[in-house]
């Protein structure tokens, strides 16, 4: 017997309800337009995802993006308008975002204030505390997941390694997040990580907006270890119980943990408060370190200056505004 | 701030709110679940979900019928002998399209194919209660005069394992199936997406059980037992025989549509015992004026006010819809072997009315009858 | 050898030899025209220049020809009469950018305007275009008596808006200054307490060993544990009390230098009216369950009914697991996560809110 794919009337929406204008990336498995909702002239980008490409059907990196984006709705979280499929496509109409962190860091003809990167943090912040509630890991926060918008808000993007926490017991795999931001649990091999893992990458942003350059940024998985150690301190089973239990864990050249006066040397920009917060965000030791809720609610958000408004925010000189939203590189499957 | 999200594919009303609530608002963990997927597309009320599957039924037969005419069309035009015979092959003599409660009956048989096929996967609970909800929402959208259920059993099956992180690749997914190749599997994913709106998030009462499990012990062995001579085992021995409840008859049910999952994970427990539950249900919300209730302690007293959205008024709402869950589950009915090889045959003449047709033309052929 | 060849070509530099011209200046450069003293043989030797005609002459000529009153510049064919107190070390390389830089100070201590005071920035650009022009005439030596005049009529006119605009400068510097100042010192007060209370826990806690080895030598061995254990409760005691200190000092010297944003914009106080919320009002504070304290992470979950903690043996087990707990799992949280999610919806009645 045959299944006839008809024109099923499922979807209101339909690809006629959004304009395709240009083209602005084309990546393994997608390709980005630039557009509009033609009922709002509301500028999108349309994700056009081809079907039939992946011999095991939709790929694994769409399913995630589409099943998360449709649950998280918050101000810091990039907006899944709608979903609609054509001719065998599946598009992703998501909001319009021109830039991203990364780019702002680059641009050298931008300067941070303190307040600029205490804004960022913030929405990231809440961003991220968002998706925890709900028990979903972002497992790829890096700043070139951290969109802009027009009007100053940042938002978190590409929930292609996101994942619901499973059943206790289940084993998760140690290979998610881009190398620099992963947290040392991962480095170990760790199968049963927990929320931490995205506040030690929101750590390591915190720490890339104040010295505008990567601060942990290792050759590759080998070297990240010694990176990471080398500016925050070996772990060892005195200041990490059961670290030694990690499946990849061993005692590589043990580095001494720094001192208060390194660290403020090394952020000779950040109060001790933000100093505070960055230490307590980048703590080896993945059950020492703060949840969202503790950061949000720490001294540094309230003390001076106040964080910037949004709007006030540095954005990127317009003739460099590139495209934003491009599909992802293929991710790592689980 | 809670923003409503309307789509086109939205179905029913947005959320009305109290006017009293909306004036202090205060977000809470309901409201979170308000934003999910799962509450704004997928929750019916009684005569919402049977209007739905009587829609979908009348399309189906429409559907049916459409194709019944095509095929009769094509068999006049190759056939010569078929104008002998043409009264006797109208649609109304010859068509034979199932009722809404039929297609609810087929449904409920293939729904338990379901979890033999996840069982035979040793796929988890996890798995088994997605696989059910695709398969659901599917029909919901679609009648079984258009899709036969088989492959889109199969298809609703990989999709939730993709889902839920239980990936399978699609050669070891067709390997014990009999007659099946993956492509026969994946044609479908894509409609079964489109079906579910996109929407792949399914809440289960599974994790709320295990939850109420917990704060079962909270209220009622701390700080001291509750029911005299309670013990923790017996905690244990409910919440596993719940837990077999709702696999076993919450999941063909309908009540996913209907209540939210702490509400069925409660009906779980009240069902299996009923003393324990309304013990844990009195404590914890029924709060009255008398100095009696203040005494009984194991009340979630660290609220001040605002108040949690479950007070005695409430109470009586949740005992109520306890109830109702398990009212509904009780009645829903089981198919029998001979009840459903009745309705396959239909619905294969449904879906393939041309084969119908050529049938009967040769026995009325060789019957030797002419009009 | 060297002064052999010093000697020769510096008598006549008008022989037209390029040789000997090059060689001129780089002997030039390093010597005094007046004296003749080389730098080679007296490195200390410093050179100034007057703004009047640029001429570079050793500091031990100036005081020499010019201590005793103004004179004449002692370069042939300048013969400008020069003050002593006029002359300065050059800053610049170029002789041509040292001048423009006098000539621009100069100027701008009279057309001190900043773009503040000007409506549009039109009119500012005017402005700035007018003293590119002065700077270029006196620079260039055009029309140097009208311009130097002109100068001289704007200085007199508009001397009240000059000086005031002075004042307002050195106000805003002054303040940056202050601030700045005000920072470092409260650094280093900080400093210097956080160095003495480690100093101080130091003694202390060797204090504390001496003590715990006295008590330890003269108790019998059944008390040892129970002592060691309450000698660990009193640092751990100890350490949260000096660490509240410390947090209590710093917010003390926070207030003390006026831990605020100073010398800064008026707008800043403007949106500091609106209270800041860090989730931004969307958080949920009720608390549906009451949740049992965690027991101590060394003693293993028991299973008797009465302990503190939940009983699930399940997870209770894999609490033990050395793999699990490096990651930072603990049962407390799979617990939590179980019963929030467990009231996710719980006041949700969809009969009563889909119809």
């Amino acid at each position: 017997m045959t299944s006839t794919i008809t024109n099923v009337q499922v979807a209101n929406s339909t690809c006629s309800n959004y304009s395709k204008d240009r083209k602005v990336g084309e990546g393994t498995y997608a390709v980005v337009y630039l557009g509009k909702q033609l009922s709002t002239d509301r500028r999108t980008a349309i994700k056009e995802i081809k079907t039939g490409l992946f011999k095991d059907g939709l790929d694994m990196s769409a399913l995630r993006e589409v099943k998360y984006l449709q649950e998280m709705k918050h101000e810091n979280v990039i907006e899944l308008i709608d979903v609609f499929s054509a001719s065998n496509s599946l598009n992703l109409v998501l909001e319009y975002l021109p830039c991203d962190l990364e780019m702002l860091i680059k641009e050298q003809s931008i300067i941070f204030k303190p307040s600029d990167i205490k804004s960022w943090i913030l929405m990231t912040l809440r961003g991220v505390h968002h998706c925890h509630r709900n028990f979903i890991l972002h497992r790829d926060l890096k700043p070139n997941n951290l969109l802009i918008s027009p009007s100053g808000q940042l938002k978190l993007a590409d929930f292609g390694l996101a994942r619901s926490l499973g059943n206790p017991g289940e084993d998760l795999t140690s290979n998610v997040v881009t190398r620099w931001y992963r947290a040392p649990e991962l480095l170990f091999g760790a199968r049963h990580y927990t929320e931490a893992i995205d506040i030690w990458a929101v750590g390591i942003i915190f720490a890339e907006l104040m010295l505008r350059t990567p601060y942990l940024p290792g050759k590759d998985d080998v070297d990240q270890l010694d990176v990471t150690f080398r500016a925050l301190g070996t772990p060892t089973e005195q200041n990490w119980p059961n670290v030694s239990s990690l499946p990849l864990y061993n005692s590589l050249r043990v580095y001494p943990p720094p001192s208060r006066q390194e660290l403020r040397n090394r952020f000779s920009a950040a109060t001790e408060k933000a100093l505070d917060l960055i230490i307590q965000m980048t703590q080896l030791d993945p059950n020492m370190r703060c949840a969202s809720t503790e950061a949000l609610l720490h001294d540094y958000f309230l003390e001076m200056p106040r964080a910037t408004d949004p709007s006030e925010l540095p954005q990127m000189p317009s003739k460099k505004k590139s495209e934003k939203n491009e599909p992802p590189q293929k991710k790592v499957k689980v | 701030m809670v923003e409503e999200m309307s789509r086109g594919n939205e179905n029913k009303s947005d959320v009305k709110e109290d006017e009293s609530a909306s004036k202090k608002r205060v977000i809470t963990r309901d409201d979170l679940y308000r934003r999910s997927s799962q509450f704004r597309m997928w929750s019916y009320t009684r005569e919402g979900l049977d209007e739905q599957k009587f829609k979908v039924n009348e399309k189906g037969k429409s559907h049916a019928l459409k194709e019944f005419a095509a095929a009769l069309e094509k068999i006049r035009q190759t056939d010569e002998t078929f104008n002998q015979f043409e009264s006797e092959l109208s649609a109304d003599k010859l068509a034979d399209l199932l009722t809404a409660d039929e297609e609810k009956r087929y449904l409920i048989f293939y729904s338990e194919n379901i979890i033999k096929l996840t069982n035979s996967f040793r796929m988890p609970t996890q798995v088994k209660a997605t696989a059910m909800s695709f398969f659901k929402k599917f029909y919901l959208v679609n009648s079984v005069m258009e899709y036969h259920p088989k492959n889109v059993l199969y298809t609703c099956v990989f999709l939730a394992a993709k889902s839920e992180n239980y990936f399978m690749s699609i050669e070891s997914f067709c390997h014990p199936l009999p007659k099946t190749e993956p492509k026969d599997v994946l044609d479908l994913e894509f409609l079964v997406l489109s079906s579910l709106k996109f929407t792949l998030f399914v809440h289960h009462p599974f994790r709320p059980l295990y939850g109420f499990f917990l704060d079962f012990q909270t209220v009622l062995l701390h700080p001291e037992t509750a029911i005299p001579n309670l013990k923790v085992e017996a905690l244990c021995t409910l919440y596993d025989a719940a837990k077999k409840w709702l696999s076993e008859h919450a999941l063909i049910s309908d009540v996913g549509f209907l209540f939210s999952p702490p509400h069925i994970a409660l009906a779980a427990m009240y069902d299996t015992n009923k003393k324990i539950t309304e013990k844990y249900l009195k404590m914890k919300y029924f709060v009255s004026n008398t100095v009696e209730q203040k005494q009984e302690g194991g009340q979630s007293d660290n609220t001040k006010p605002p108040e949690s959205e479950i007070n005695s008024k409430n109470y009586e709402l949740l005992l109520s819809t306890i109830n109702e869950c398990i009212t509904l589950i009780k009645s829903t009915p089981k198919t029998t072997r001979e009840d459903s090889t009745e309705i396959d045959k239909k619905c294969f003449y449904a879906l393939n009315p041309e084969r119908l047709i050529k049938k009967r033309l040769n026995k009325l052929k060789t019957a030797g009858t002419p009009a | 050898m060297l002064e052999g060849k010093v000697d020769k070509p510096l008598s006549n530099n008008t022989d037209g030899n390029h040789n000997t011209n090059m060689s001129l200046d780089g002997r030039v450069k390093d010597m005094c025209p007046i004296c003749k003293t080389d730098k080679y043989l007296s490195p200390n030797m410093n050179f100034l220049i007057n703004p009047e005609c640029y001429h570079k002459i050793c500091e031990s000529c100036v005081d020499r020809i010019f201590s005793l009153g103004p004179a004449p510049c002692p370069y042939p064919g300048c013969g400008k009469i020069l003050r002593q107190n006029k002359f300065k070390k050059q800053v610049f390389e170029d002789l041509g950018i040292e001048k423009e830089i006098d000539i621009r100070k100069r100027v701008s201590a009279i057309y001190n305007k900043t773009q503040e005071d000007f409506e549009n920035l039109q009119d500012y650009n005017k402005y700035l275009e007018n003293i590119e022009d002065i700077v270029f005439n006196l620079n260039n030596g055009i029309n140097v008596e009208e311009t130097q005049a002109a100068l001289n009529k704007y200085e007199q006119e508009h001397k009240l808006e000059i000086l005031e605009k002075n004042m307002r400068e050195s106000q805003k510097n002054a303040d940056l200054g202050k601030y700045r100042e005000a920072m470092a010192l409260l650094k280093q007060e900080k400093l210097s307490i956080q160095k003495q209370m480690e100093i101080e826990d130091q003694e202390y806690q060797a204090q504390q060993k001496q003590e715990l080895l006295n008590k330890l030598s003269n108790s019998d061995n059944n008390n040892s544990e129970d002592i060691i254990a309450q000698a660990n409760l009193n640092m751990i005691k100890r350490s949260s009390l000096r660490k509240r200190q410390l947090q209590q000092i710093n917010s003390q010297l926070d207030q003390k230098y006026h831990l605020d944003s100073s010398g800064g914009k008026k707008k800043s106080s403007d949106k500091s009216k609106t209270p800041f919320t860090p989730f931004n009002g969307d958080r949920d504070l009720i608390k549906a369950y009451k949740f049992l304290p965690a027991v101590a992470e060394n003693e293993p979950a028991v299973s008797d009914s009465k302990a503190e903690t939940y009983y699930d043996p399940f997870v209770n087990k894999l609490a033990l697991d050395k793999q699990y707990l490096g990651a930072g799992w603990r049962q407390q949280y799979i617990f939590k996560k179980a019963l929030d999610e467990a009231f996710l919806g719980i006041g949700c009645f969809i009969e009563k809110e889909k119809s």
